[in-house]
């Protein structure tokens, strides 16, 4: 039995605006928050919708219908062609690689720039600001050349290497910023109990901060694994490629295969989203920390 | 062990001088009180004994041995910091345990310290908890933990009480000066507030302005204030403070009120002075000054009243219940045997 006669209680922030007001701008809250939802799942949707319809009923009822067919051809064929198991390992070694060294890269910079305050920390803050500022199409060019002679060409670890840079570049930034703030006496303390800077680092700087590391790490991985121009260049062998050049490479071949490339675009995003499922929770932790003091 | 000296040491930060020539010797297991106004350099001293500060001249050394150009580590210190300066991500256990774990000492005997300190401190049944979900006082009892447990030769506290309310600030000042009495280390103590100064130290430096004003017990600052300055700061309330001359045998107000002194002072005749009194200095008498009343403050034990007299205002507390009204003239004798007189040129206690 429901009791309606009951209201309840209005709750506190809530007591400035008349009750019927309130309950229409709720609806055009959640509406405007539908549609924008909508709009973000809308890409995923069209990549599920047409990568498991056959090729006939894309072609009777076009990409918005609703498919009438199901088939896993799609998702296996462009499996099996780009031999996508290589593919995903390649990302994941990729962006795994990039985000466990560009995070420690930019923790060591931020490190002697916010607590070490060594001289000139602003300007090496600048300069290594350029290095994401640049467009990377003007880097391709050195970037290869570089890669040739050095000899890793063709190398996972030339964009390893390349991504460790740019992305720390960012990562530098943040966590300079983070550190500048850290509480002085928590870094004295340390001081006092013993510790020399690897340890305060290690033992007092780095736990304090492991949620915003988990952050940065996460964005690293995602926007490593996103990356196209730079692999696409420097990876050319069928072996070395990451899952964006893999789904590059077949735009000029299946044109004619909409449903293979809607196949390919749902593979393609699949480890990102449950890379961030798995991370969610430290994405949020890590945004709310620095509110909590 | 523990013995403290710091001889004629300066602190410059670029052109400004914050420390001028302070020397300072502190004897093993005393309790010592930096007091002062805030800017006046005392938590730079303590930083600097500390060797968080780096010294501009002179040196300090402890336990005999010049420490100027060591780390804070290896000075044989431990400072208790005004935010506590608690590892967040680390259990009480863990927060005193740390510097024992830097030093290696094994985790069984790192075990042992931590409970032994937190036995004393009262912390045995939060051991397992992180910082933020103590109380301000337990926090603080951590903080002392931290210290306690490296038994170091001299402790350090940088305003440590206040953060707290008061009535937890009073509870911890004898906490921390049950501690001392039971360890007997060397401690150095920073406040702004002398009541804390009075009532813990064994000796209070007084400072002013980057200079040492006085040093002495706090009875000695409280009966003997070598100048306007430590006359003002310590005592509550303030002593009063009247402006006026000496002749040989009174001092005459600004308004021509002639207070009698004790003692014959022929030698400074004429010359400008400030007489101190303090408040409880004044007894009811009908036959004395007269004084008007502005206000009157009971407190039940004694009664304070500000007071217009000699054409100042002036603070008296007497043990007798006062029932004037504001407006009314009360009849007041200054005791002259307590009077503090001093040059109001120099400020230097004649």
């Amino acid at each position: 039995m429901t009791d309606t006669s009951v209201p309840a209680a209005p709750g506190p922030t809530d007591r400035n605006i008349p009750r019927g007001k309130r309950g229409a701008l709720r609806w055009w809250v959640l509406a405007f928050l539908f549609a924008f939802l909508a709009f973000m799942l809308a890409p995923i949707f069209l990549a599920l919708n047409n990568a498991i319809k056959t090729a006939t009923d894309y072609a009777t009822n076009g990409p918005l219908a609703l498919p009438q067919s199901f088939t896993v051809e799609g998702l296996l064929g462009f499996w099996s062609y780009v031999d996508f198991t290589s593919k995903i390992w390649n990302s994941l070694l990729l962006s795994a690689a990039v985000a466990l060294f560009g995070v420690i890269l930019s923790l060591l910079n931020a490190y002697a720039i916010g607590v070490g305050r060594i001289r000139g920390g602003r300007a090496t803050l600048v300069i290594l600001l350029l290095g994401i500022m640049i467009p990377q199409e003007s880097l391709v060019y050195p970037l290869y050349y570089l890669a040739k002679s050095s000899g890793l060409y063709d190398s996972l670890w030339a964009p390893i290497i390349i991504f460790t840079v740019l992305q720390s570049a960012f990562g530098t930034y943040l966590l300079s910023a983070v550190m500048t703030t850290f509480p002085h006496e928590i870094l004295e303390a340390a001081r006092v109990d013993g510790a020399n800077r690897w340890q305060i680092l290690w033992y007092v700087v780095t736990p304090i901060l492991r949620p915003t590391l988990a952050v940065l790490a996460t964005f690293f991985f995602i926007w490593t694994w996103n990356e196209f121009l730079i692999p696409l260049v420097l990876l050319v062998s069928n072996a070395n490629q990451t899952v964006s050049v893999a789904m590059g490479a077949l735009s000029g071949q299946y044109v004619s295969q909409p449903t293979i490339t809607a196949a390919a675009a749902l593979l393609g995003i699949t480890p990102t989203i449950i890379f961030f499922l798995i991370f969610q929770r430290t994405l949020t932790k890590g945004v709310v920390v620095g509110a909590v003091k | 062990m523990g013995a403290v000296s710091i001889n004629s040491v300066r602190k410059s930060f670029g052109h400004v001088d914050v420390l001028h020539n302070i020397s300072v010797d502190i004897a093993e297991g005393e309790f010592v009180v930096l007091v002062g106004p805030s800017g006046c350099g005392k938590s730079t001293l303590l930083r600097m004994i500390a060797g968080l500060e780096d010294i501009s001249a002179g040196d300090i050394s402890i336990d005999g041995r010049i420490v100027n150009a060591l780390e804070p580590k290896d000075r044989d210190i431990a400072m208790v910091f005004q935010s506590y300066a608690l590892y967040p991500h680390m259990t009480v256990a863990d927060n005193m345990g740390f510097s024992l774990k830097l030093a290696g000492v094994p985790k069984a005997d790192r075990r042992k310290r931590v409970e032994e300190a937190a036995a004393i401190l009262g912390l045995t049944d939060y051991l397992d908890r992180l910082p933020r979900q103590l109380s301000g006082g337990q926090r603080q009892r951590v903080a002392m933990g931290r210290a306690i447990v490296r038994k170091p030769a001299v402790f350090l506290f940088d305003e440590p009480l206040s953060n707290l309310d008061a009535k937890l600030r009073v509870h911890m000042r004898s906490e921390i000066k049950q501690n001392h009495q039971r360890f007997r280390t060397t401690t150095v103590y920073v406040t702004h507030d002398q009541i804390e100064a009075m009532t813990m130290a064994d000796r209070i430096v007084v400072m002013n302005a980057g200079r040492v004003e006085q040093i002495g017990s706090p009875l000695e600052l409280y009966d003997r204030p070598a100048n306007l300055f430590v006359a003002g700061f310590i005592g509550s309330p303030a002593m009063n403070m009247l402006s006026g001359r000496l002749e040989a045998d009174a001092f005459v107000a600004a308004d021509g009120t002639r207070i009698a002194l004790a003692e014959h002072r022929a030698a400074g005749a004429g010359r400008a002075v400030t007489l101190g009194i303090r408040a409880e200095h004044f007894a009811l008498d009908g036959e004395g000054l007269a004084a008007e009343v502005l206000t009157v403050e009971p407190t039940g034990s004694e009664t304070q009243v500000l007071m217009r007299l000699a054409g100042q205002d002036v603070v008296a507390s007497f043990r007798e219940r006062v029932t004037a009204l504001p407006g009314q003239t009360l009849g007041v004798r200054p005791m002259a045997e307590a009077f503090h007189l001093f040059d109001s040129e120099t400020g230097v206690r004649i």
